[in-house]
């Protein structure tokens, strides 16, 4: 350049995100800031397939900053060992309901309400003259029945002396036939329970009752242990067998019981495998199913964890041999020194259809997922410099490590001083580096960060849909109200003048920039929330204390004086003060990054870098940009 | 129990209104009627005359349905027109834009194993031009989910074998857009324009 003074661009190859920050260095090492860019990582990090990625940020922050790319002189990379991280989930328990015991079952709309208990009856028995059973009779309704011929057949049958207790229906038509019957006790006064779409398999012949709750109601008889031993007549034994239906149908509006001679619900424990960790001398197994904290107890009294194996054919087992087999692709090494760094396990839930059910219940399992995290310390990224260099024409080189950059960066964040440590929040995994006082920096990587938080969301609501699970963690949610206004989730209300679609009417959304979309789900808003900042509390909150341990001078977090937190997940709009909550604690100043002042989250290592090589003596300078 | 208000008039009690063609499918009105009814809200049907009268589009559901709306004291209307195709409307909305539609049936429309010759032989007989109202039930926004057992699926559980019959869920739509619940978004309608 004519003044003197070179283009440099510093770039950082992260994870999921490749940043690039173009820069002006004059001869006495003053840093103009030009512009930045952002772009996908190509590839697993620290390996030669970065080099698309980080042409393309490069050129990017040069059209932003509006320089030729023939002026530029030096390209400066991060030096990034490969971390690769994987997910797991294991399922640990399962809801059997064997021989059609019972139907818990929340129809929008079931009809009558009250208790009815008697003998099931299919409702063609009671076509025509034949004399109607004796007894309290429940009826059973196949699908295929018109609602004003059920309602005429169950007069005509009241009428000739059928003790009707009450009805389940396969159609949505509770309300309809509760309407229309007129017989005693006076219409709609008897429980109908609609929607039960194996209707055909309700056994017939056998004693049962129905509860139908009044509205916003839960049931109260056939939830109850006792209350399923009244209405049954059992002994103590038989109840103790009965206590997981009434368990299960907790919460319920409605509910049918069917008592069959060998029906059962269960609730088992499905043996998952074992894991195996090592480190610290020692090597301990733990079974997954014991849950997450058996699992981060053990791995407490492993560190620092050496290696991770889980039993082969498990989800476990197989995400931590995909994880080190991918690692084996990308670095050459053989498998057998890659070893398994970190894990995180966190107990969650999976809402899974129940075996044997018939209206499509859902049982909510429990499970543990897993995060895994391996590293290598052979880094090709001399590889990556070189393609670079030849493919911009210029000088390119590695400026400096990772973690130190980082700091470096988050330095420049207004109000920061040293001791600092930096906390970058990215997808697969979570980063902590320190810089003491003196100068020492150190640095950890843990496994679960962004995309654990996304798969738990994901799980949780069963949504079963990453890119709706993705928009559920970034924006707020709020529920569409009218045609015309919607509920914020912290009550608030926002009025649109052009009516919002019909298909958001009266559902709990998200709302991203684009507009509010819908969230599939039957839960509320609040239920919704309390799931989003559960999974990023326990892998964020979790994880940012476990890595700051790692990297506090003894282990004490009130050794450290500021944190800034860096990455993707720093820009999220409650992650940042759910950890300053978190440490606020420990007499810490924590905050979201702000490089430079103007470059928020992002930026830090890219600008480091840049920051890092303006520093250096002239001399050294010179002779990278002859080379 | 009060008959159908005064003829194109406007009923005194909270109801959806429903205006459809004088030679509207009777099957399909008949569950349009039950979908409301279903849902506990109160609804009033007629058949507009002018419906094939008017200009070129006046006699379509949408336009039908719009003029029910603005009739309707919950501002909530329904249009039939001569082929069963069936519009939701509400009054606040763009005329051209309702809130959910239903095609017309593609041929006759099958109904249960006893179809009914008139609308319904119930005790409690919504008639052509006055549907008698269910007693208007408040339909509790859904419960909390329970703790174990709960469905998630209700509708994907129901019977996949026998369709849903044409006009249940618009009526269940306009019945819903009253109480401020989700409308139905599987099956044959469709929300918005």
């Amino acid at each position: 350049m004519d003044d003197g003074s070179r283009l440099v661009v510093g770039v950082d190859i992260g994870n999921s995100t490749t940043e690039a920050c173009v820069a002006a260095v004059d001869a006495a090492g003053r840093v103009q800031r030009l512009g930045s860019a952002l772009t996908r990582t190509t590839g697993v990090k620290g390996t030669p397939d970065n080099t698309d990625g980080a042409v393309t940020a490069v050129r990017r922050a040069l059209e932003g900053a509006r320089r030729d790319p023939a002026g530029l002189d030096l390209v400066l990379l991060n030096e990034a060992t490969p971390v690769i991280s994987g997910l797991a989930m294991e399922t640990i328990t399962e809801t059997i309901i064997t021989e059609s015991t019972m139907i818990g079952h929340n129809p929008s709309t079931p009809g009558g309400g009250g208790l009815g208990a008697g003998t099931t009856v299919p409702i063609d028995d009671l076509v025509g003259d034949a004399p109607v059973p004796g007894g309290p009779s429940i009826v059973v309704v196949p699908r295929g029945w018109d609602f004003d011929r059920v309602a005429a057949v169950l007069n005509d049958a009241v009428g000739r002396g059928l003790e009707l207790v009450a009805a389940v229906l396969a159609h949505d038509d509770a309300v309809l036939v509760a309407n229309r019957l007129t017989g005693e006790p006076a219409g709609g006064a008897i429980p109908i329970v609609d929607e039960v779409g194996a209707v055909e398999r309700v056994p017939l012949g056998m004693a049962a009752a129905v509860e139908v709750a009044a509205p916003g109601r839960t049931i109260r008889t056939l939830s109850d242990s006792y209350g399923l031993a009244s209405v049954f007549g059992l002994d103590p034994d038989q109840t103790r067998q009965v206590a997981p239906v009434a368990r299960a149908l907790t919460g319920n509006r409605s509910a049918v019981v069917v008592r069959t001679p060998s029906g059962d619900v269960s609730d088992r424990r499905v043996p998952v495998g074992e894991l195996v960790l090592t480190g610290a001398g020692k090597t301990l197994r733990v079974d997954v199913d014991a849950g997450a904290e058996a699992i981060m107890d053990l791995l407490g009294r492993v560190q620092p964890l050496e290696d991770a194996t889980g039993e082969p054919g498990t989800h476990v087992g197989g995400m931590l041999a995909q994880v080190r087999d991918t690692m084996t692709d990308v670095t050459g090494q053989p498998a057998a020194e890659i070893r398994i760094r970190d894990v995180l396990a966190i107990d969650t839930f999976v809402p899974r259809e129940v075996r044997g059910g018939l209206a499509g219940e859902v049982a909510l399992e429990n499970a543990v997922a897993l995060a895994a995290m391996v590293r290598t310390s052979r880094s090709r990224m001399q590889v990556v410099a070189d393609r670079v260099a030849g493919a911009l024409h210029c000088s390119a080189r590695i400026g400096g490590v990772e973690g130190e950059m980082a700091v470096r960066g988050a330095l420049t964040t207004p109000g920061t001083d040293r001791p600092i440590a930096v906390l970058d929040m990215g997808g697969g995994s979570t980063d902590a580096a320190l810089l003491t006082a003196d100068g020492a920096c150190t640095a950890v990587h843990v496994a679960g960060a962004g995309e654990l938080v996304t798969k738990l969301i994901d799980s949780e609501l069963a949504l079963d849909d990453r890119d709706t699970a993705e928009q559920v963690k970034w924006y707020p949610l709020a529920k569409v109200e009218s045609f015309f206004h919607v509920r914020h989730e912290d009550g608030t209300v926002q009025f649109f003048t052009e009516p919002l679609p019909a298909h958001v009417f009266a559902r709990v959304v998200v709302m991203t920039p684009d507009g509010p979309v819908p969230v599939p789900t039957r839960h509320p808003v609040d239920h919704v929330r309390r799931v989003r900042r559960e999974a990023k509390r326990r892998v964020f909150v979790v994880n940012a204390l476990r890595a700051l341990r790692q990297v506090a001078p003894g282990g004490s977090l009130r050794m450290l004086e500021f944190v800034v937190l860096l990455g993707g997940s720093a820009l999220d709009f409650e992650i940042p003060e759910m950890i300053a909550d978190a440490l606020a604690g420990h007499g810490i100043v924590c905050g979201t990054g702000n490089v430079h002042g103007t470059e928020g989250p992002r930026n830090a290592v890219a600008s480091g870098l840049v920051d890092a090589w303006a520093t250096e003596p002239a001399g050294e300078q010179a002779g990278e940009l002859a080379s | 129990m009060t008959g159908p208000a005064r003829h194109g008039g406007t009923p005194e009690r909270p109801s959806i209104v429903v205006r459809h063609h004088p030679d509207a499918p009777v099957a399909v009105l008949r569950e349009v009627l039950a979908g409301a009814e279903e849902e506990g809200v109160p609804v009033l049907a007629w058949p507009d005359p002018t419906a094939g009268a008017g200009p070129p589009g006046d006699g379509g559901a949408v336009a039908l349905a719009h003029r029910a709306a603005r009739r309707s004291p919950l501002d909530t209307g329904v249009g039939i027109d001569v082929d069963g195709a069936v519009a939701v409307h509400h009054a606040k909305l763009p005329p051209r834009g309702p809130a959910f539609v239903e095609p017309a049936p593609a041929a006759a429309v099958p109904a249960g194993p006893a179809p009914p010759a008139a609308v319904s032989t119930g005790p409690a007989p919504p008639a052509a031009v006055s549907a008698e109202p269910a007693p208007p039930v408040a339909v509790p926004d859904e419960p909390a989910p329970p703790a174990a057992v709960s469905t998630g699926a209700t509708s994907s559980a129901a019977v996949p074998d026998v369709p849903t019959p044409p006009g249940r869920r618009a009526g269940a739509a306009a019945a819903r857009i009253v109480t401020g619940l989700p409308l139905p978004l599987d099956g044959p309608g469709r929300c918005g324009p």
